[in-house]
């Protein structure tokens, strides 16, 4: 790879490698936290800030760590910086807190921040790497925001928590399509994305 | 220096280890206050929810402040319409409250091992139906008291805690008082709430379930001899049993006994008893706005 350019590595991961279309990794909290808009925007401010944060700090000592620990290096690095978000929301965010329960600590184990420490944050610059991270974070928060759109709009009639669609339940007209509320039903949105997005853009398109 | 000796190694991570546990350590201690502020208010929140499931004394003050995330509001409700309390669920007397006493958590309680507990269930195993292996001496009550709109509502909160299929499930059951003050046999639910558990999400974990929960309000808790009758059964009939949880029959048995072992003898049996005979006077000792 020559030399990325820093607009390169921020805007990529939104459409052109996108951690989560065209990579298929995070899907775990894709699937647990788009239920609803404002759990996923915490989470998704959440997860930019690690990867952004732990990218940056990965590079920073880059020079220093030494190979046969790097990953448990980058592991505590990543931990750390999810256990004070976690403390942070449960202060500031706490009723969102109780919503993402464990889905904030298991930013721990998402693959795009692991990912990009090892795969981009050892090799690059710390400017570069910062950028790199909010890139992927931002492509991630992207499809996320776009899976619970749909999922509070047509699974309970709402976004952001203010009625949309007034509900058949409620005395409104709408009848809540119960499949989005589940977990599958973002398996559905996240395939569809991803047909969309390789059909406007078919070099992304595997084995041809 | 070279970085992969065994020695680079060790000062890396030692270094590294101790920036990070100051870090972590940092975050914790700044955000502590908050943390526990949000959780005072939050399980306030819930006493409320297990006070007034659906039915709201008033639609739009009560609905705001029941849904709002402000602290400050709660707190004021609570000023205002809550007595906590805590009672000796030896002998069910009240026990007296001072401010430094408002911050006693009965679970933590329960666990010091410096205790003598006047109940000891390692003991008496065969008492120890809610699973918890050891009993606090004193515990909280909470009466809601909301005179809006000429219609007096008188709910006893109690905190609830027991074993389920893989945790302790901790929650609050609310009580019609002035249902119960014309005897046990008249005693009604008003609500049951949990604010804590880790049942298996979609079976177990349906105890937080808004449907089910709605299912409690109005069964009968004891017969004329205050034996608690309220449970989770399968197929329930007549007026004291609620609908178990499908797939979770030791959930379901788990709420069950731990309803049985908090409103029986051993759980807050003997205070109520007291107050519905008169033998208390109820409000004395009772001091607003603590934090339960």
């Amino acid at each position: 790879m020559a030399d990325p350019k820093p607009r390169d590595v921020l805007v990529d991961p939104l459409f052109d490698n996108n951690p989560i279309a065209l990579q298929v990794l995070g899907i775990c909290s894709a699937l647990a936290v788009t239920t609803q808009l404002k759990p996923t925007l915490v989470m998704c401010a959440a997860v930019i800030f690690v990867v952004a944060c732990s990218n940056a700090s990965v590079s920073l000592i880059r020079s220093q760590i030494p190979s046969r620990i790097r990953i448990i290096v980058q592991m505590t690095i990543i931990a750390s910086l999810v256990i004070v978000v976690d403390q942070v929301i449960q202060a500031y965010a706490f009723s969102v807190s109780q919503q993402l329960s464990v889905f904030v600590g298991l930013i721990i184990t998402n693959c795009i921040v692991m990912g990009r420490a090892e795969g981009f944050a050892m090799k690059n610059g710390v400017a570069l790497s910062f950028m790199d991270g909010l890139g992927n974070g931002l492509g991630y928060s992207l499809i996320l925001l776009l899976v619970a759109f749909v999922r509070e709009l047509f699974g309970s009639g709402k976004l952001y928590g203010i009625t949309v669609l007034p509900l058949t339940t409620e005395g409104g007209w709408y009848e809540a399509n119960g499949l989005l509320l589940l977990p599958p039903s973002a398996f559905f949105l996240i395939g569809l994305t991803i047909w969309a997005l390789r059909t406007w853009k078919p070099e992304q398109v595997e084995g041809s | 220096m070279p970085r992969e000796t065994t020695r680079h190694t060790f000062v890396v991570s030692l270094v590294l280890c101790l920036v990070c546990s100051f870090l972590v350590s940092g975050a914790a201690v700044a955000l502590r206050d908050l943390q526990e502020e949000n959780q005072t208010a939050s399980r306030r929140r819930n006493i409320l929810m297990a006070a007034f499931p659906r039915e709201l004394p008033d639609e739009d003050s009560f609905a705001e402040f029941y849904n709002s995330r402000s602290v400050s509001g709660i707190a004021e409700y609570f000023r205002d319409h809550v007595e906590s309390f805590r009672v000796d669920l030896h002998d069910g007397e009240i026990v007296e409250t001072t401010d430094a006493d408002r911050d006693y958590d009965q679970v933590k309680a329960a666990r010091d091992p410096g205790l003598k507990p006047k109940l000891d269930l390692r003991q008496n195993p065969q008492r120890d139906l809610a699973g918890i292996k050891a009993r606090e001496d004193v515990g909280w009550v909470h009466v809601v008291r909301d005179d809006q709109e000429g219609v007096g509502v008188e709910t006893i909160v109690l905190p609830i805690r027991g074993y389920g299929l893989w945790s302790t499930l901790k929650g609050f059951v609310a009580i019609d008082g002035k249902a119960l003050a014309r005897g046990p046999g008249e005693a009604i639910v008003k609500g049951l709430t949990y604010y804590e558990h880790k049942e298996t999400p979609g079976l177990g974990g349906e105890v937080d379930n808004p449907a089910w929960k709605a299912k409690w309000p109005g069964r009968r808790v004891f017969d004329a001899e205050w034996n608690v009758k309220l449970q989770v059964t399968k197929n329930p009939v007549g007026d004291f049993g609620v609908d178990a949880l499908t797939g979770a029959t030791i959930t379901s048995t788990g709420v069950s006994r731990m309803l049985k072992f908090w409103l029986g003898n051993d759980g807050y049996g003997k205070y109520l008893r007291k107050r519905v005979s008169g033998v208390l006077s109820a409000g004395t000792a009772g001091r607003g706005g603590a934090g339960g």
